[in-house]
């Protein structure tokens, strides 16, 4: 017994061809499929009718004749052998409604057909949701009450078994809704940052909604004027009320985790028992994190790995893989660190003790500015690795990186780096940011969903080390599975994707570097 | 286990028909076994049953006609056929509707297949589909042959008199 991973497809394949016409092909065969199978039923009950005929006693000599001795005033058919055709067609036209339907699936999951629209349902879905959240939390409390009675039934409707899980895995499609409309609603900050902006050009202090509109104020012809309606219709509908609030609460919590943690960070190369293999494909890449961050491989301590390597011309570029989060109060990477590489703001992302390290570490290695590097890293790794790519894009020119569960919608990475992504439905990290990832062709989203045995398909990816139950869908074996799964998909994004992190790595292994960190 | 004529002369009130509701009334008691062979037809028009294997201590059945028929004189049930003929006609008709209804399918999916051509389109999965597409063409070719195969074992074996 072990668990699955299906897999969603999010990218932006405009630029390969007409789309629509694939999707409507597409829809043609899985219509094909479903007159395929309703001729499979007919099939399938033909034989039952026939021996209800032959079999109701009214002539003895169709029950038992055989087609070879016909007497006189007697009539049969060759009913044995047109059993066995009813099965065999009933076979056949399966194979074609299998195969049909095989195909109509794996287009739209290749071509991400259905992606944008997908996205767009629910995004609206989630920004209604949040908005609710934050007109009434109080409203919002009771019904996310109901969640605990429901979803028992929901998991064991789809997947025949309720865990602790299920919880996250059955409200996945609403759960950036319900981090941003509740971090907002905890933290006082505004549905959006910028709509607060909004509020307060129009004379309120605070940057909330009102819960008593004065249209008349509002509709007044001298305060429309001093907006900008299209930035005001764009900002209703941004993403980054969740990365907001952890900028606040960051503010609010730095100096204790200074007071705790200590200012002081001693950064020192170390050499491990196994060294990381040069990551040849994005597969190896996650390969490679899972072994600097798993229990049983990692050299304790957060670690990061950077690789120097060379091309034909000695040019030199890097990789740097980033550890996950770990349990030392003295670390650079501890948990705590996740809210500040959650800000909105750059510099406070910046200035975390996480960020801090790795570019210690980058530049004791030998990284020069404007030097290629390749940035891998998941969970809180992924959130250092969106951080550098966002906030030193000017420094170096950071040409790919490669994330799993990592929430960095909101980052603003700049639109020549690729960014190849891997998240979880169920797993709550990517979903703190309250926001889906942009979609666009240099950043590619793997959007992977658990599942076990009984919910499995033909193109599911069983996960390495699981069990019987469902868990929670955040280790390593999850992401690379998921991976793995859009790999088998054969599709056009994933494949670009493949090739460009293949050619920023294309350079001859010179060194492996690994480095730990202390704060004082 | 079918009975021979020489069983039947042995024991012939095992053909006796033993029921006497008036379905059988009229059925005058058998007192002779058949003179020709059992495969042969019966031309005297005074009896119509299944005597194909007759049934071992049972009454033989006279066909069930419906409507007009079943209340027509004794004289028209000998120009009746058996019942199996319906049930026969019946089932070559399910037969022959299934094969046409998938012949219908089988042109439904081919211009679907044809409607389009992958092999334009960059990305593995368009080139993995496009030759399954081929091979279900020929699928489909195969499919159709073993329908016609199916459509000749509908032609019903036996006469109607």
């Amino acid at each position: 017994m072990t668990q699955y991973v299906d897999t969603k497809i999010r990218a932006n394949l405009t630029y390969l061809g007409d789309l629509e016409a694939l999707r409507n092909y597409a829809a043609q065969l899985e219509s094909a499929s479903r007159e395929a199978t309703q001729i499979v039923q007919g099939w399938r009950t033909a034989p039952d009718t026939m021996r209800y005929h032959r079999n109701n006693g009214m002539c003895s000599f169709l029950t038992a004749g055989a087609p070879s001795v016909t007497p006189a005033e007697h009539a049969t058919l060759p009913y044995d052998a047109l059993y066995g055709q009813c099965l065999t067609h009933a076979d056949q036209f399966t194979m074609l409604a299998t195969t049909l339907h095989g195909v109509s699936d794996s287009l739209v999951k290749a071509y991400s057909l259905y992606s944008q629209t997908e996205q767009t349902a629910r995004r609206v879905v989630n920004e209604i949701l949040e908005a609710g959240i934050a007109l009434s939390p109080t409203t919002a409390l009771y019904g996310l009450a109901a969640v605990p009675l429901l979803t028992p039934i929901i998991g064991l409707a789809r997947h025949g078994e309720f865990t602790p899980v299920s919880y996250t895995n059955e409200t996945a499609w609403i759960s950036d809704g319900l981090v941003a409309g509740f971090t907002s609603a905890l933290t006082g900050a505004a549905i959006s940052t910028s709509l607060g902006k909004l509020f307060t050009t129009l004379g309120k202090s605070k940057a909330k909604l009102p819960k008593n509109i004065d249209w008349e104020k509002y509709l007044d012809s001298t305060n429309l004027k001093k907006l900008d309606l299209a930035q005001v219709f764009k900002n209703l509908f941004a993403t980054d009320e969740s990365n907001a609030t952890f900028h606040k609460a960051a503010t609010l919590t730095a100096p204790l985790t200074s007071m705790v943690h200590g200012e002081g960070l001693d950064v020192y190369a170390i050499t491990p028992h196994a060294a990381l293999p040069k990551p040849e494909s994005i597969a190896q890449a996650y390969a490679n994190v899972d072994a600097l961050t798993a229990d049983s491989t990692s050299p304790g301590y957060a670690t990061v790995c950077i690789q120097k390597l060379a091309d034909a011309n000695g040019k030199r570029s890097w990789i740097v893989t980033l550890p996950d989060s770990d349990n030392h109060l003295d670390s650079p990477c501890a948990a705590s660190q996740t809210m500040q590489l959650m800000s909105d703001s750059s510099r406070q992302r910046l200035d975390s003790t996480a960020v801090t390290f790795v570019r210690k570490a980058m530049q004791d290695a030998g990284v020069k500015n404007g030097d290629s590097v390749v940035l891998i890293g998941a969970s809180q790794g992924g959130l250092v690795a969106a951080s550098l790519a966002s906030g030193l894009k000017g420094t170096y020119s950071f040409t790919h990186v490669v994330t799993a569960s990592a929430p960095i919608a909101n980052h603003e990475i700049p639109g020549n780096t690729f960014v190849t992504s891997v998240e979880m439905e169920g797993d709550l990290m990517p979903n703190l940011d309250g926001a889906q990832n942009p979609v666009r062709e240099s950043w590619l989203t793997v959007q992977g969903t658990a599942t076990n045995e009984a919910g499995a398909t033909d193109t599911s990816t069983p996960v390495a080390g699981t069990g019987s139950k469902l868990e929670r869908p955040h280790g390593m074996n999850y992401q690379r599975a998921a991976w793995e799964n859009a790999v088998q998909a054969g599709s056009p994004a994933v494949e670009e994707h493949e090739a460009h992190f293949k050619q920023a790595t294309s350079g001859k292994l010179v060194s492996t570097m690994y480095y730990q960190g202390r704060l004082q | 286990m079918h009975m021979t004529q020489d069983d039947a002369m042995e024991h012939p009130s095992s053909l006796k028909p033993q029921l006497t509701s008036p379905l059988f009334a009229e059925t005058p008691p058998l007192t002779q076994p058949p003179s020709q062979s059992q495969s042969s037809s019966r031309d005297d028009g005074a009896l119509q049953f299944c005597d194909i294997p007759p049934l071992p201590t049972g009454p033989t059945l006279r066909p069930i006609v419906s409507g007009t028929m079943a209340l027509a004189p004794a004289a028209a049930f000998s120009a009746a056929p058996c019942i199996c003929h319906r049930f026969v006609e019946m089932d070559a008709a399910l037969i022959t509707r299934h094969v046409q209804g998938s012949q219908v399918a089988l042109r439904t999916i081919t211009d679907a297949i044809n409607a389009y051509t992958l092999l334009q389109w960059q990305g593995s999965a368009a080139q993995t589909c496009q030759s399954k597409l081929e091979s279900m063409r020929q699928l489909i070719a195969g499919i159709d042959d073993e329908l016609t195969v199916t459509m000749r074992m509908t032609t019903i074996r036996g006469q109607r008199r």
